[in-house]
């Protein structure tokens, strides 16, 4: 008999943790003390001189493919880097900042040789904000059937019409993706895909106010949107197919998100505890106070064995559809009861600007419904127990 | 062993002149208040209006049960109950008077001086007068007696320094009742601590705000440095101040607020709900209002108990923390019914779900946490 080996994390791996891990407690965490807390940037010459250290080190673009510029890390490995990368104020929805480089819609990479140097090469180099622009007011889970904007094509252009909602940064991005109809009587596989350059004619973004004050997703409007036919990503109707794979990978690093945050809310529930003593004794000896936080501890350990398994099985190769449902759905769902906890034991400091708390909650409460609510994947999962 | 305690719920029901009252306050609440949109009836008591108050005293609605000789109108608690309870359901702006009218004027009436009550109990039924709470400190929430702000004898009165928080309103209150240590007595925490009716804009105290998860300014830091409060401001008797307090959170923790304050969002689902809502929504619809129902006669039995002049501190305890079980739940159920988005803007729902996910939190912290609450019900259980 052979016995198992245990699992571990591969020493480079553990290391760039720990960099990234460092690098959140003595660049990002004193910045963010002396900014607005909603903010949803750091400041420009701050964010300036930190990329300039992560590039210095090799943590930029860690995700991206090797080929392109990036660290060709895999699934896997930037779930473990997103759980450190998450872990401050904004970080639920702008991990790191930023500093550690920021995502490009990935259906890019199933464009053309020309598209991605175009577009994805530089926006990974400098660090442009892009935008993914699936969801419409009709309703974001069902994106194959909910889909009505159009476009149709004019001899060498496209004409885009429609409105899509909930789109982050698309008011600040240098280009984006839209996901649009091309052939109405064809279903999913009558859905295209186009990337869009800032300031074209008949396209506007207008931010909505939504509970998390911060990343302020924008109303999209396409209005007789013109987009030369090169900007075609991918085949004509075969939009949804270029990205599902990869929209699954990305699941992971964004459990991963969900679960550093919930990390974070943790420790300071627990460090907050000892230190809080009312009646003479620490908050930390009360019964009621330690079932909440030993729930949280099994929760959290559980979510990340779910999205780690779950990212190493995409990483395979193998279908992960479900886990990556299971990952998004437990652990937004964890991050909610822990941060939820974590106020309720910070009493009044607990709804109060002067800590994160109240930001992760308002941000977790719509990570139950942002990526697909939570209803949509438990339907997923339910779905695969009845083949 | 230590005889097993119970909590008595009687059966209570509202007598005919005060169910005659609930006709006339609804059609007052609906001249006054047209058609406030639903996002702002969602605010419940945060509403702060002194327009409003002025409108509801004038209508005899404040300090309803106390004596005519400081403004008051005699009526019943259940008289009080009803006026309660249609303010809260249509959304009235009751800031102004709420916690005057719930928990200072009837501290005044049973602690405070002649001089005090005649100076002040008429201006808060007049609609006048709206006070604020200095109770908890950084250091100090649910155990209230270790608080530290010192109240020193000086001539003619008392100096103080420290440090209040968490002070709803006080920016726009014009007095506080505030809880000030006027003696150490080592080991004796309870010993020593008296109230003081606070004029926050004397000398000496600065208010800082603080602002809350939702983004609105209604709590405060208050930091007293060698500010003045005259002898004549103290409530009671010097050092009686725990004894007093006992009876204020009492008053504090006993009203329809504690189980109401999401019913703007109950109402949005049922008024949003298809004509065949499906199985799903129909059943999530009737175990909600079927534990309101349940609450609210709950909460009417413990008004039964403060008419019959019972102390309710255990079955008060009690409804709090059902009511605000009951309350955080709204927002969730109603988001996993809908799952949309809580936005600023959208359909009503939509903007009152946005409201209300953002100040649930609070439920279970402000006015005594759940977990002290549990704590209450267990010593009343003979638990500990
Ligand atoms: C919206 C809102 C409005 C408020 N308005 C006012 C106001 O106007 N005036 C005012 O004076 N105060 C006000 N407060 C303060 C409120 O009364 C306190 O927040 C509350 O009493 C809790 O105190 P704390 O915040 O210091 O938490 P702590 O007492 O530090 O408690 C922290 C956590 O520990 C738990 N805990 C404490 N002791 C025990 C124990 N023995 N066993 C188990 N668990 C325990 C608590 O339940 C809580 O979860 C307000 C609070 C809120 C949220």
């Amino acid at each position: 008999m052979t016995s198992f080996p245990g699992y571990a994390l591969p020493s480079e791996l553990a290391q760039l943790r720990d960099q990234v891990r460092r690098l959140i407690r003595e660049e990002i965490l004193p910045v963010e003390q002396r900014i607005d807390p909603d903010a949803a940037e750091i400041p420009e010459e701050d964010y300036r001189r930190l990329s300039a250290k992560t590039k210095a080190a090799g943590l930029w673009c860690l995700g991206a493919p090797a080929e392109w510029g990036g660290g060709g890390l895999d699934t896997f490995s930037m779930s473990v880097l997103l759980e450190e990368m998450s872990q401050h104020r904004m970080g639920l929805y702008n991990p790191g900042c930023g500093v550690f480089g920021r995502n490009v819609p990935p259906v890019i990479w199933g464009g053309a040789r020309a598209q991605i140097e175009k577009y994805a090469v530089p926006a990974l180099r400098e660090g442009h904000h892009t935008f993914f622009a699936i969801t419409e007011p009709s309703g974001g889970s069902d994106p194959a059937g909910a889909i009505q904007a159009r476009g149709v094509k004019r001899g060498d252009h496209w004409v885009l019409n429609g409105t899509k909602t909930f789109i982050s940064h698309a008011d600040e991005a240098e280009w984006g993706v839209v996901f649009v109809r091309t052939d109405a009587a064809k279903g999913r596989a009558g859905i295209s895909c186009f990337i869009i350059d800032k300031g074209t004619p008949g396209f506007t973004a207008r931010r909505i106010r939504t509970i998390r004050t911060v990343s302020v997703p924008c109303e999209v409007a396409l209005e007789d949107c013109r987009v030369p036919a090169e900007n075609l990503l991918g085949a004509e109707g075969r939009g949804l197919d270029l990205c599902l794979d990869l929209l699954t990978r990305l699941r992971f690093p964004y459990s991963a998100c969900n679960l550093g945050v919930a990390v974070a809310a943790h420790r300071m529930a627990i460090a907050h505890a000892k230190q809080r003593a009312t009646f003479g004794v620490p908050l930390s000896q009360r019964q009621a106070i330690q079932w909440m936080l030993a729930d949280a501890e099994v929760e959290l350990r559980a979510a990340r064995w779910l999205i780690w398994e779950g990212a190493w099985k995409a990483d395979r190769g193998e279908d992960a559809r479900v886990e990556a449902s299971i990952a998004k759905l437990y652990s937004s769902e964890v991050l909610a009861r822990v941060v939820d906890a974590a106020v309720q034991i910070h009493g009044g400091y607990g709804v109060s600007k002067e800590f994160p708390l109240e930001r992760w909650y308002r941000e977790a409460r719509v990570r139950r419904i942002g990526e697909g609510p939570s209803e949509v994947h438990r339907m997923v999962i339910a779905r695969s127990l009845f083949r | 062993m230590g005889a097993v305690g119970t909590f008595r719920f009687d059966l209570c029901t509202l007598p005919p002149e005060a169910e005659a009252l609930r006709g006339e306050v609804r059609e007052f609440l609906r001249e006054t208040l047209g058609d406030m949109p639903p996002v702002k009836r969602a605010r419940s008591w945060g509403g702060f209006d002194r327009e409003f108050t002025r409108t509801v005293a004038a209508r005899g609605w404040i300090g309803m049960t106390w004596p005519r000789r400081y403004g008051g109108h005699e009526r019943s608690a259940l008289e009080r109950y009803v006026v309660l309870e249609e303010m809260l359901a249509a959304g009235a702006p009751v800031g102004a008077h709420w916690i005057a009218d719930r928990q200072s004027g009837p501290l005044l009436l049973r602690f405070g001086t002649e001089a005090q009550r005649e100076r002040f109990l008429p201006a808060i039924a007049r609609g006048e007068l709206a006070l604020a709470i200095g109770m908890s400190e950084p250091d100090s929430g649910s155990d209230l007696a270790s608080i530290r702000t010192r109240a020193e004898r000086v001539d003619g009165g008392y100096r103080v320094n420290g440090t209040k928080v968490w002070t709803s309103n006080v920016h726009r209150a014009d007095y506080m009742i505030a809880l000030f240590r006027t003696r150490v007595v080592p080991e004796k925490k309870h010993e020593g601590l008296s109230q003081f009716l606070v004029d926050p804009k004397s000398p000496g105290i600065t208010i800082r705000p603080i602002i809350e998860l939702s983004g609105a300014h209604h709590f405060n830091e208050v930091v007293f440095q060698d500010a003045f409060v005259p002898e004549d401001m103290r409530v009671g008797e010097e050092g009686a101040g725990w004894k007093q307090v006992g009876a204020e959170l009492a008053f504090e923790r006993s009203g329809p607020e504690r189980y109401l304050s999401c019913l703007a969002l109950l109402v949005e689902l049922i008024r949003a709900a298809p004509a065949d809502p499906g199985e799903r929504m129909a059943v999530a619809i009737g175990r909600l209002v079927a534990h309101l129902a349940t609450l609210r006669q709950m909460s009417l039995s413990v008004a039964g108990m403060l008419q019959r002049g019972e102390n309710p501190n255990l079955e008060a305890a009690l409804v709090k923390d059902l009511g605000t079980n009951f309350e955080q739940e709204i927002p969730e159920i109603v988001h996993g019914l809908l799952g949309c988005e809580p936005t600023a803007r959208g359909s009503d729902l939509q903007q009152v779900l946005g409201y209300l996910v953002q100040h649930a939190p609070s439920f279970s912290l402000r006015g005594g946490t759940r977990e002290i609450l549990r704590g209450i019900i267990a010593r009343g259980l003979g638990l500990r």
